[in-house]
């Protein structure tokens, strides 16, 4: 592991248009508040959520390790869904109400990256084709049409890039972001399958 | 289970992270996001963070410097080096610095920090390093 120091990582900050970084990080947290209401940010600006995280990371509380799989944006990004994650939960605890099924609309899987929930217990060893199998037929009951399939398959092949989803389903990425966008709603409902499932 | 939803979290990341420029845009604008007063705010914000860091790091390269500038005064005053022992004594003299000891040896390294701190600390190290 090579954490990057102060030097490499104010060096990289400036070799990368963060302005465009930062854009993308606004609109990942503004999704992600879509259904929250003001009094939910406690004075935060959704600026304020992404800030907050790249300070972090030049502050070293967050280590960004140069050598490792992910790219400086990738560990910026996970950093932020990692926050947001805590942030939400936080807010659970506080309010002591129950899963808000609308706060899993874009990420199925929050928690997969987080220590503290590393020691929940696991769900059932299930088939990896038998789920894909699975969910592509509940996709399809929730009216999935065409092009959400595709891109589902796409990930399923490996494929997580827009612009390459875009070119194997011969369509632009905007049409992608889009049928993403309704894809995220769908899955509302297979989030709280799996919790079922690790009941 | 793991790998399956490893893959679902990657798909729905990078079309945040890795989609075209145009179509972020796109959303912010629908969100009702004013681009170019958003600009202006990330600019803020980025001449912030760069400014921290590079003091950051000064403050890092500086404390460097001030060990190094340090340890070789303690070399040079066991040493006996005539230049360096004259040098710092001036600078006590100069700058009225309150030392607990009349005798250089005893000088602790925070001291000598003090009396030196705010000095030229390159010229300090060059100085010491032609006499050594």
């Amino acid at each position: 592991m090579a954490i990057a120091s102060e030097k490499e990582i104010l060096e990289h900050i400036e070799s990368i248009d963060l302005n465009q970084l930062l854009d993308k990080m606004e609109n990942y947290v503004r999704d992600r508040f879509y259904n929250k209401s003001d009094k939910e940010k406690k004075g935060f600006e959704y600026l304020d959520f992404c800030h907050n995280v790249i300070l972090k990371v030049c502050e070293g509380v967050r280590k960004w390790d140069k050598d490792g799989d992910a790219t400086f944006e990738e560990f910026i990004f996970g950093s932020l869904r990692s926050d947001l994650y805590n942030y939400f939960r936080k807010q659970k605890n506080n309010t002591n109400s129950n899963l808000d099924e609308e706060t899993c609309l874009i990420e199925i899987n929050e928690y997969s990256d987080l220590d503290i929930l590393e020691s929940e217990e696991k769900p059932p060893d299930l088939d990896f084709d038998e789920i894909c199998k699975d969910t592509l037929l509940f996709l399809k009951e929730q009216g999935a049409n065409k092009l959400e399939i595709e891109i589902f398959e796409c990930w399923l092949e490996g494929y997580s890039k827009p612009q390459e989803i875009a070119e194997l389903c011969n369509t632009n990425t905007a049409d992608i972001n889009n049928a993403i966008k309704r894809l995220s709603k769908k899955t509302v409902k297979l989030k709280k399958k799996w919790i079922s499932l690790k009941n | 289970m793991d790998k399956f939803k490893e893959l679902i979290n990657k798909g729905f990341t990078q079309n945040y992270l890795s989609n075209d420029i145009e179509n972020i845009h796109d959303n912010l604008v629908n969100h009702g996001v004013d681009l170019a007063e958003n600009k202006k705010r990330q600019d803020k914000l980025i001449k912030q963070l760069k400014f921290k860091l590079r003091s950051s790091i000064n403050e890092e390269k500086y404390n460097t410097l001030l060990i190094r500038a340090t340890e070789s005064f303690q070399d040079a005053i066991i040493k006996g080096l005539e230049k360096p022992v004259a040098y710092l004594n001036t600078l006590i003299k100069e700058n009225r610095v309150a030392v607990q000891y009349n005798k250089l040896e005893k000088l602790s390294s925070e001291e000598i920090k003090e009396i030196i701190k705010d000095q030229n600390l390159i010229e300090i190290i060059e100085l010491l390093e032609n006499e050594q």
